[in-house]
């Protein structure tokens, strides 16, 4: 106890310098907006906004960077509500009921309840951050590469396996992810790999423009291809903060306080499995939810724990995320994924020893995490009215603006031409990845864990006397290819015991 | 579409399989340069084909939704000019003829709105990278004059 005290006490000391508060306000406020903007959730916000990040110490860096990845969870919420569309995927679950009470012409109270909800799932994952991480790092000392290896499979694994989508077109966006990490010089022998002789091309493909190209370039054609930019989207709403309406009850708070506890613990628990996320958080916990209310028939009608249960899971696994990042230096999404490659773009390797090392730097970003979660309610309930104006800003006129950010964005990371070709192309084939039912998200995951699991799977065998068999002969690693298996077999193995008819 | 999709994935699957092959698979009996290519290579060929087989099958072929197409292909088209004069004239020209392309086709007969919105947005984000990030955008042809 005196451990997690002294670590918080730590933590907001770096995290409560004024430089560093207002690059968190700033990140955190910048994140919403991005998120506001349909199509684009928190990895298009950390990808296209990193460049911004470069002139400032890690530290520094990182809290923005932060402030803009769960920030952008804040954001998702408010066109789910307003106007149906979600900002991305992780906030789907918020429309089945934030939108009917908007329809209802509650949609203040929508909005504030939200914020309220974002905030608590915030809280209570910090809060297990400070308690969990330090058993993380310890447990995390103790693996090799085999046990490293295995993770980054189960990953990659789980984020493919879990989604709806077509899991043969998840695992060919993984291993493309994975093809092109290799691309560049060979770190164990030195030999160059796919440079076709190119020097830009020796240090790799980098993740940047690669991400920015999928998520920021691909989203938008999408979007265009969709037609989001002839929406007239909004009707007139009354948001103003003076209406007693607008702001939910305390009875009504009260009443829901359990959904709070139970979609935050949720959410973050899912958050901490790697490959799961924000998406799967809020569907879980929705679900769950409705199956043990008392009023099931009301879910989707505009009932408030429905709009609670999500709102708090998907803000717990944005927390919960943090854990494995930090301590094992192993993203479980996208998102984290960037926000690891920005951790090594600033030279700071996470892991184990991450906390060990530099524990003002890990605890402050947690702590900043959690300033950031007070920052954000307040700013989402004062700007409501500056986020309506937002929504209500046609797409057509964001086409330019997102595009010369990407494309001025990328160039300004290592002022490469070759990068903003890889950005174009990227776009393009986002583009139709999207449309056809690829995952983006995959190919970016494993694209940045290439070539750790690369290095750590010759590494395990190096160090193997008997071929693949270390995986099995060590026990931790043997633990994780069992859940792997687990994993695997999970779909299937419910299917038979659930009668058809039920489901 | 999406078959010219597939088969564009299994070309390039091929092409990285092939150039896998020539890295070494082991060398001094440690896994080389090309064992990790090599077993991605084979996966990803396999699971492409695989996915065409599957896409020929499934008689139903697609429609392209042409309703929007057009203007996709118009913005992609730009975009691709854009990188190109990105360099050549530099950041700031090629960022404000971008724009206010863009706005003309999207926001058609607003010309006064357009131009300032062409000009203001680049120039924003012009100081937030030159000035205040020092990023050293291209000036291009203009860098002399400047």
């Amino acid at each position: 106890m005196g451990d997690i005290l002294t670590n918080i006490v730590q933590g907001f000391s770096v995290a409560l310098t004024p430089m560093n508060v207002l690059l968190l306000l700033l990140g955190a406020f910048i994140g919403m907006v991005v998120g506001i903007i349909p199509g684009f959730g928190a990895s298009a916000a950390i990808a296209i906004l990193l460049p911004l990040t470069l002139s400032l110490d890690p530290t520094g860096a990182i809290i923005m960077l932060a402030g803009i990845y769960y920030g952008s969870q804040y954001g998702g919420g408010t066109t789910s509500i307003l106007i149906n569309t979600p900002g991305d995927s992780a906030a789907v679950a918020t429309t089945f009921d934030g939108y009917p009470m908007t329809m209802q012409g509650k949609a203040g109270k929508a909005l504030i309840t939200q914020a309220i909800a974002s905030f608590v799932g915030g809280t209570v994952g910090v809060i297990l951050i400070f308690s969990f991480a330090p058993m993380f790092a310890k447990v995390a000392l103790k693996f090799g590469p085999p046990e490293y290896f295995m993770l980054m499979m189960m990953g990659m694994l789980t984020l493919v396996w879990m989604t709806d989508d077509s899991k043969l077109k998840g695992f060919i966006s993984a291993f493309l992810g994975l093809a092109i990490a290799t691309v560049g010089v060979d770190v164990i022998s030195g030999t160059q790999r796919y440079t076709f002789g190119s020097p830009e091309l020796i240090n790799g493909i980098s993740f940047i423009p690669v991400t920015i190209g999928l998520f920021g370039l691909g989203e938008l054609f999408y979007r265009i291809y969709a037609g989001s930019h002839k929406d007239d989207r909004l009707e007139k709403l009354d948001l103003s903060l003076a209406n007693k309406n607008t702001w939910p009850k305390m009875k009504e708070l009260l009443a829901a306080k359990f959904t709070f506890l139970r979609g935050s613990v949720i959410g973050f628990v899912t958050g901490v499995l790697p490959g799961a996320g924000a998406t799967i958080a809020s569907f879980f916990s929705y679900t769950i939810e409705k199956k043990i209310s008392k009023e099931p028939q009301e879910f989707g009608k505009g009932h408030l724990p429905g709009l609670i249960a999500p709102e708090t899971a998907n803000n717990g696994a944005t927390s919960g995320a943090m854990v494995p990042l930090l301590t094992l230096g192993i993203p479980g999404s996208a998102s984290t994924a960037i926000l690891l490659g920005a951790f090594l773009m600033y030279g700071l390797q996470p892991g184990p020893l991450l906390m060990i090392e530099k524990p003002d730097f890990a605890w402050g970003i947690i702590s900043s995490m959690y300033l950031g979660n007070v920052i954000l309610l307040v700013i989402n309930i004062v700007a409501i009215p500056v986020f309506l104006m937002i929504v209500k800003l046609p797409y057509r006129f964001l086409i330019p603006v997102i595009i010369a950010l990407c494309l001025i964005g990328t160039f300004s990371l290592n002022s490469s031409l070759i990068e903003i070709w890889i950005l174009l192309i990227f776009g393009i084939v986002g583009f139709f990845m999207k449309l056809y039912g690829y995952s983006p998200a995959a190919l970016v995951l494993a694209l940045v864990l290439g070539p750790l699991a690369e290095n750590t799977l010759r590494q395990s065998l190096i160090m193997s006397e008997q071929g693949m068999a270390i995986f099995l002969t060590r026990p931790v690693s043997l633990l994780f290819l069992m859940l792997i298996v687990v994993i695997v077999v999970y779909p299937y193995v419910k299917k038979l015991f659930i009668p058809r008819h039920t489901a | 579409m999406k078959n010219i999709f597939t088969l564009f994935l299994l070309i390039v699957a091929c092409t990285y399989l092939s150039l896998a092959l020539s890295f070494p698979m082991f060398s001094k009996n440690i896994p080389g340069s090309g064992f990790l290519p090599q077993i991605i290579g084979v996966i990803l060929v396999l699971l492409t084909a695989f996915d065409l087989i599957k896409n020929f099958k499934s008689s139903k072929e697609e429609k392209v939704d042409t309703t929007y197409l057009k203007e996709m292909i118009f913005v992609i088209v730009l975009c691709t000019a854009y990188v190109v004069l990105f360099n050549i004239i530099g950041a700031i020209f090629s960022t404000v003829l971008f724009t206010v392309a863009i706005l003309f086709i999207f926001n058609k007969g607003k010309l006064k709105q357009n131009l300032t919105i062409g000009i203001s947005v680049p120039i924003i984000i012009f100081v937030l990278f030159e000035v205040l990030l020092k990023t050293g955008l291209p000036a291009g042809i203009f860098e002399n004059i400047f």
